[in-house]
């Protein structure tokens, strides 16, 4: 599924099936990410599937999948019969796809995904999350930066922190009992690599921000991994006194329907059509909440109106004449008007070094360690939340916490982190709220 | 000509493995139209995923656009389908058995066809509850191996999986 498998060893893969159930409907599904999803589509065919799954432009390729057209053309040119393709019609879904794109969906893009990348091959992680990961990196190289820069050390780029994400994964992926890296455990494996490679930058240790839902897979709560686990992590599980389990997963995680019906009924919510509004809301309960709230329309809009604001600011200057599409080619300098009057001015791309300089010496003062007062501050960047689900009662000032307790929750590369204090005391004001976008080394309360 | 081949179109996921969002409900019904009218595609993956989520983090309704999107597909005959994550199903941790097996009930009726499942861990306990449910759900259940490389996998080891979930 994930692009990075070996199109002989797919083309292997694929005839032992069809040798053993030659009744049964094969489908291939591969991301072009690492190049090699052609030639799998056409091993794949040629030793028995019988669909092949195509993406098609203007997003075929890059972190997505191999193009309609080519694969026609080649399971044509294979002596494949495959059904003819209306061009007016294929014209037309593109044009529509191009006119979404421009819409708003291409604001959330990173042009680096319009690219192939053959360095997923070493660490193995999957095409498919190709996307996801760079809108992280955004994020989180702006954070570290922020960091770097505040105690006087150099920014790092995006680019340096995919390569020590990439050397990272690599170190860990087998400590965490090779599984699979496919969704959503190719996050975890990549989040927890990102973590460990951010703490190794800061000088600290590895294995410091490991979430609940990684150590569920850890423990076994997922199922049972291909590998053995790594001792570093047996020893953390120890000392953390977690239990490994056994049984069947599911039994975990019990019925929880009339729960969830009870609370929309509480609430005063429809449970909709086919009681689908029900379904929803006990599938993805912050989410859902946030729906229903306006909060997360209200949020995504300010989002939007952000980045066409910062594209509008980065249209707006006079760019000398040079192709756009190659980052090598693209001008360091250029000279900008501002009120009739002309500046020379350095331009960076992506790599949000001089946007975190400019962050960290803007950045407001914030409260800090005077007198008694001592902060708690984000480990990560991400959205804040004082309780992971309505059953949970936050902490409130007034509140006396112990080093080691849970005092609120971050979600972050999709996955919700656990908080927990680093000092002890008693609790003054809580700076950061629910619901709030707060980036690493915020201040998230104060103690006394 | 050859033994035929059939085209999937994977709508869905072309654009989150792009990027962050997915168009809007009346974006899709513009487009849904004309993917029919290519006459190619035998397949569509129309929602599964992120789909479902990533319409709430935007501040839609994902039952309203799974509903209204797939409806030009089923009218043609040509099947849909959705990505589904096994244990996980529509999330990125454990669904309770009872969420999950809803799920497959309610979308066969919103409009998709088939329900890819796949676990992360090619969990075969996790798979047959996935297949057991969508079938149960009225919906074709196909499973998907996770592939991937390393050195405590081998083909045949993939295809031992495969034996197992048969």
């Amino acid at each position: 599924m994930a692009g990075i498998g070996r199109p002989v060893s797919i083309g292997k893969m694929v005839k032992g099936i069809r040798e053993r159930h030659p009744d049964i409907i094969i489908q291939y599904h591969g991301h072009s990410t690492p190049g090699f999803s052609v030639a799998s589509s056409l091993e794949a065919a040629r030793n028995g599937a019988d669909i092949i799954d195509v993406g098609m432009e203007p997003l075929s390729w890059g972190t997505g999948h191999a193009d309609l057209l080519t694969i026609h053309e080649m399971l044509r040119d294979a002596g494949f019969s495959v059904p003819d393709i209306n061009t007016k019609a294929y014209m037309h879904v593109r044009s529509l796809t191009q006119e979404f794109v421009d819409d708003f969906l291409g604001y959330y893009i990173n042009p680096k995904n319009r690219y192939m990348n053959s360095l997923l091959i070493g660490p193995g992680l999957p095409g498919g999350m190709m996307g996801s990961l760079m809108a992280d990196l955004e994020n989180n190289v702006k954070s570290v930066n922020k960091w770097l820069v505040k105690r006087d050390k150099e920014p790092i780029t995006q680019e340096q922190l995919l390569l020590q994400l990439f050397d990272e994964v690599k170190h860990a992926w087998p400590k965490l009992g090779y599984p699979p890296l496919v969704t959503p455990f190719s996050q975890y494996v990549k989040n927890v690599s990102l973590m460990n490679a951010i703490q190794l930058i800061k000088g600290k240790e590895r294995w410091s921000m490991i979430d609940e839902n990684t150590w569920g897979m850890i423990l076994g709560r997922s199922g049972q991994l291909p590998g053995e686990l790594g001792e570093e992590i047996m020893n953390l599980a120890k000392a953390q006194e977690r239990e490994f389990f056994t049984g069947t997963p599911q039994d975990l995680y019990p019925n929880q329907l009339d729960e969830f019906r009870q609370k929309m009924k509480d609430k005063g919510w429809d449970v909709g059509q086919d009681e689908e509004e029900l379904f929803e809301y006990a599938m993805h309960p912050q989410q859902y909440e946030d729906y229903k709230s306006g909060k997360a329309k209200e949020r995504f809009l300010e989002d939007l109106e952000k980045r066409k604001a910062a594209q509008q600011g980065l249209t707006s200057v006079a760019m000398p004449q040079t192709s756009n599409s190659e980052s090598n080619v693209m001008p360091q300098s250029m000279t900008i008007d501002v009120n009739g009057e002309k500046f020379k001015v350095q331009v960076a791309y992506g790599d949000a070094v001089e946007e975190a300089k400019a962050e960290a010496s803007k950045e407001e003062p914030k409260p800090t360690s005077s007198g008694e007062l001592e902060e708690i501050t984000a480990p990560l960047e991400g959205k804040f939340y004082l309780t992971k689900d309505s059953s949970e009662i936050g902490i409130k000032v007034g509140d006396k916490i112990s080093e080691g307790d849970t005092i609120a929750y971050i979600e972050s590369m999709k996955v919700i982190n656990a908080v927990a204090a680093d000092k002890s005391g008693e609790v003054v004001e809580i700076v950061a709220r629910h619901g709030d976008d707060i980036e690493e080394d915020d201040v998230i309360l104060l103690l006394k | 000509m050859g033994r035929e081949i059939k085209l999937a179109l994977v709508y869905r996921d072309m654009w989150q493995s792009s990027g962050k969002y997915l168009p809007r409900v009346d974006q899709l019904v513009r487009v849904a139209e004309p993917i029919v009218e290519m006459g190619c595609f035998a397949r569509v993956e129309t929602n599964g995923g992120g789909f479902e989520q990533i319409n709430l983090l935007f501040g839609e309704n994902p039952n309203v656009s799974v509903r209204k999107w797939t409806q030009a597909f089923n009218d043609a005959g040509i099947q849909t389908q959705m990505l589904e994550r096994g244990l996980n199903a529509l999330r990125m941790s454990p669904v309770p058995a009872d969420v999950r097996k809803m799920m497959f009930k309610l979308k066969k009726i919103q409009g998709t066809d088939i329900s890819r499942s796949f676990d992360g861990l090619n969990n075969p306990v996790n798979l047959a509850n996935s297949f057991k449910f969508a079938k149960e759900g009225g919906m074709i259940a196909q499973g998907a191996l996770s592939i991937t490389y390393s050195p405590v996998r081998s083909i045949i080891m993939s295809i031992w999986r495969i034996n197992i979930l048969n």
